[in-house]
């Protein structure tokens, strides 16, 4: 126990109809970066991860893109676990974006663990001639499908673009249990660690 | 963003026989297929197996553009992961010539212990145990994809024991020297030649494998039997138990059965004293698979469409000059593809099964000669917390329950084949708390099948919950069991694909990941890469591309 503080896991998901700009908004969060067409998944990087302090407490924020797999609706269940919270994005400048969300809301209830916590997003406010959603049908959905928080975004402009991830973090680590390692998802101590470093080369043979 | 309506597509898709799986919610929308033709793709890969899945993140990783689909609204195949509702909707939509006379059947319970929902079950069609010297799993490591995953233990290897009712039933199989001579119910001789028959088996570090014995045709039990051993029946049954093969151990090739034990104990200790196996939490096979599928997609190189497949194949002249040079499209047209959607694409290699390809392969017709199996899972109100107890902590997740031939009667008639019960915990996230799953196999025998299944379920039960000590001494009860019986010969490699076509052959998991999944799946990368170097191996991150190279 008096070995260096390990700092708390969060694990935190991406979710949400393709180019609504979960990646524009997760490189905005990490890295303060726009660039706009690059309309590429995060490549080759599994998940991002942001340290943060809070009073005084270290943790880990893991963020999970959906690597393109959401082109299809072919996130697996996999890509689910152990998430602490997730992040369900739309765009408000296209009505079909916002309107697949109740099935987004589904696929979260039906692979996530339960407990989850939910925050629905509007990206692209910049876009306020386009604008297709209007804000208070954001709140409604949000209400609706049990979202803990909604808020419009702007990764272009920055505008609201980290509040999201500042609220799931607060959320998750206000409510009590949503971090409990006695979660099923998060039960690591039946793990055996396969690592290379934990093997012992031919241990126990008989002979 | 103009979508168009895809239902005209459908209607010409869906089988006459409904079928629950699909959800059409699901369907990929036709804005999105426009896509998948802009590029010539290096490979298309038909089916979500472990090999198609291993092949997949491989070539993607290698920077090759990779098309996966799946006929299925869900990954893995023959690994899949089922909740009840979709496992009992598999049983009456199977497709696969290999796979017969499946019965899905619920049993009568008290009030209050019955099933919980169905999403709280993920089960898979089989155990999916990998050997922690396996090959897979060094792989998995090598490629860091072992993050993705946690590997429970396989704790107990246990011998059903029918001849001392009284006493615990279920004997553990010593793994070390010092378990052998701790046990009081060996005998010191015997306890000595154990230990010398076992050298003689698995041999020691630097030893060539194979002794004389293995090429002169002896069985394991005609080789445990010789005078210079004369082991009892219980010995060699318990040497058996470690191979996982379904044969007697009159009718196991000494050969075979060594490779098996020597595999189980070059494992044993590798990551941790006293088991051999692992399994991955949440379906083993299944959660491999996907974890596969995702790193396949994270290098953005592939793209993943379920509830899709190839319904024709157009390869182009047939003495094309080898593909060396980059997509030129006036050129170089590849192997036309008409997908179920309706869809046309092009691609230079195709990859599947031959019930993922429109191709009529020799090699998937069953043979009279195959082997049958029957294969069973069953859903029991038990934690059986007994046999995952375990020296050193965490507790074991999976257990294996050897029941050799003669214990178990029905109707007057004993089993005349062995039976493997692998169980799996709650721990796996498979079941709820409070339950388990157990999946039996046992070789096909003309005098019964399955029909010992139940009966072998109801004694583990019996004598295990009667074991367990305390105030809970509510015998379990079985809740669900699905039994079906397949054809399991694997093939070899099947030769008859073309330069581009790569036919996959029939892959039936047993109770292990097999080993050969990993060779099967490096041919086919090595005909499309052009070497093995590097498989699977992460490059390393690159530059964002320049703008408006993507297609997109
Ligand atoms: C990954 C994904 C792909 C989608 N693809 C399409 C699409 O190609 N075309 C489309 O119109 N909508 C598609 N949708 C649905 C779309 O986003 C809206 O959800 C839908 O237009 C209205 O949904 P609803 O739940 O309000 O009503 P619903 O009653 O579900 O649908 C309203 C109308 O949209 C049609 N529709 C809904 N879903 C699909 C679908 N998957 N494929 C074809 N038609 C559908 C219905 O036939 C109906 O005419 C897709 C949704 C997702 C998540
Ligand atoms: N105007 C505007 N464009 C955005 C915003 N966020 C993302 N985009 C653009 O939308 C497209 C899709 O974004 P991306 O992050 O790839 O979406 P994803 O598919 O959800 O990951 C890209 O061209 C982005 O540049 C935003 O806030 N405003
Ligand atoms: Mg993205």
């Amino acid at each position: 126990m008096s070995a260096p503080e390990r700092p708390t896991v969060i694990k935190a998901l991406l979710i949400g109809p393709s180019s609504s700009g979960k990646t524009s908004l997760l490189k905005r969060y990490v890295d303060d970066v726009f660039e706009p067409d690059d309309t590429t998944t995060t490549i080759g990087v599994d998940f991002r991860e942001k340290k943060l302090t809070i009073n005084k407490k270290l943790y880990r924020l893991l963020l999970h893109d959906t690597a393109g797999q959401e082109r299809f609706r072919t996130l697996t269940s996999s890509y689910y676990r152990g998430a602490h919270g997730i992040l369900l994005v739309y765009d408000i400048s296209n009505r079909d974006s916002f309107l697949s969300m109740p099935r987004w809301f589904e696929e979260a209830e039906r692979f996530a663990p339960e407990g989850v916590i939910k925050i629905l997003v509007g990206n692209k406010t910049d876009r306020t001639a386009q604008r297709a959603v209007k804000a208070s049908e954001g709140e409604e959905l949000a209400k609706k499908h049990g979202a803990i928080y909604f808020t419009e975004t702007s990764a272009k402009t920055r505008d609201h673009a980290k509040e999201p991830f500042q609220k799931l973090v607060d959320v998750v680590l206000s409510t009590p249990g949503a971090l409990d390692p006695n979660r099923v998802v998060a039960r690591k101590a039946d793990v055996v660690d396969v690592s290379a470093q934990a093997q012992t080369q031919g241990g126990g043979c008989a002979c | 963003m103009c979508w168009v309506d895809v239902t005209s597509l459908l209607d010409t898709t869906t089988t006459n026989t409904p079928n629950p799986l699909v959800d059409p919610s699901r369907s990929f929308s036709a804005m999105n297929i426009e896509a998948l033709d802009q590029t010539v793709w290096d490979a298309v890969i038909a089916g979500t197996g472990l090999r198609e899945s291993l092949l997949a993140a491989a070539l993607a990783r290698a920077g090759k553009k990779v098309l996966h689909l799946d006929q299925n609204p869900y990954y893995g195949e023959e690994y899949a992961a089922l909740s009840l509702d979709e496992l009992e909707a598999w049983t009456q939509n199977v497709k696969l010539s290999h796979i017969r006379s499946v019965q899905y059947k619920t049993y009568p319970v008290p009030e209050g212990s019955g099933l919980k929902k169905s999403r709280s079950y993920t089960l898979s069609l089989s155990p999916g145990l990998l050997y922690t010297a396996s090959p897979i799993l060094s792989l998995l490591i090598k490629s860091n994809l072992h993050e993705s995953l946690e590997f429970l233990k396989v704790g107990g290897w246990f011998v059903y024991d029918a001849a001392t009712p009284l006493s615990d039933p279920l004997k553990r199989v010593p793994n070390t020297r010092e378990d052998i001579f701790n046990d009081k119910t060996l005998d010191p001789r015997t306890k000595r030649v154990v230990v010398r028959a076992l050298k003689s088996m698995v041999g020691s570090e630097g030893v060539n494998l194979g002794t004389a014995a293995t090429s002169s045709g002896l069985s394991l039990q005609q080789y445990l039997e010789q005078p210079s051993f004369r082991l009892p029946s219980s010995i060699i049954v318990a040497f058996t138990s470690l191979t996982l093969l379904h044969n007697l151990p009159s009718e196991l090739p000494l050969g075979e059965a060594e490779e098996r034990i020597k595999k189980h104990f070059d494992s044993l200790g590798r990551f941790g004293a006293g088991f051999s196996a692992v399994i991955s939490r949440y379906a083993s096979g299944s959660e491999l698979v996907q974890v596969l599928c995702r790193a396949a997609a994270v290098t953005g190189n592939a793209i993943y469409v379920l509830e899709n497949g190839i319904v024709d194949i157009q390869e182009p002249g047939s003495v094309s000059p080898p593909i060396q040079a980059l997509p030129n499209e006036s050129t170089e047209q590849g192997i036309r593809l008409s997908l179920k959607s309706g869809d046309v694409v092009r691609t230079r290699h195709v990859v599947g099964t031959a019930s993922n390809l429109p191709i009529t392969a020799p090699a998937d017709q069953i043979s009279s000669e195959s082997t049958g199996y029957w294969m069973s899972i069953y859903v029991v109100s038990s934690p059986l917390k007994q046999i995952f107890q375990t020296d050193e902590p965490p507790p074991a997740a999976g257990a294996i329950i050897y029941v050799p031939a003669g214990s178990i009667e029905v109707n007057g008639y004993s089993n005349t084949n062995p039976m493997y019960v692998v169980v799996h915990s709650s721990d796996t996230g498979e079941c709820p708390d409070g339950q388990s799953i157990l999946y039996i196999s046992m070789k096909e025998t003309s005098s019964g099948g399955a029909e010992f299944f139940d009966a072998t379920v109801k004694s583990l039960l019996q004598n295990l919950t009667s074991q367990e000590s305390g105030a809970d001494n509510t015998a379990g009860h079985i809740l669900l069991s699905v039994t079906f019986k397949t054809c399991a010969d694997l093939e070899p490699p099947d030769q008859s694909s073309s330069g581009r076509v790569h036919l996959l052959s029939r892959h039936v998991p047993m109770i292990e990941i097999p080993d050969s999944l990993v060779e099967q799946t490096m041919e086919i990368y090595e005909k499309i890469v052009g070497s093995r170097d590097a498989f699977l191996e992460k490059t390393a991150p690159q530059e964002p591309e320049p703008p408006g190279e993507k297609s997109g």
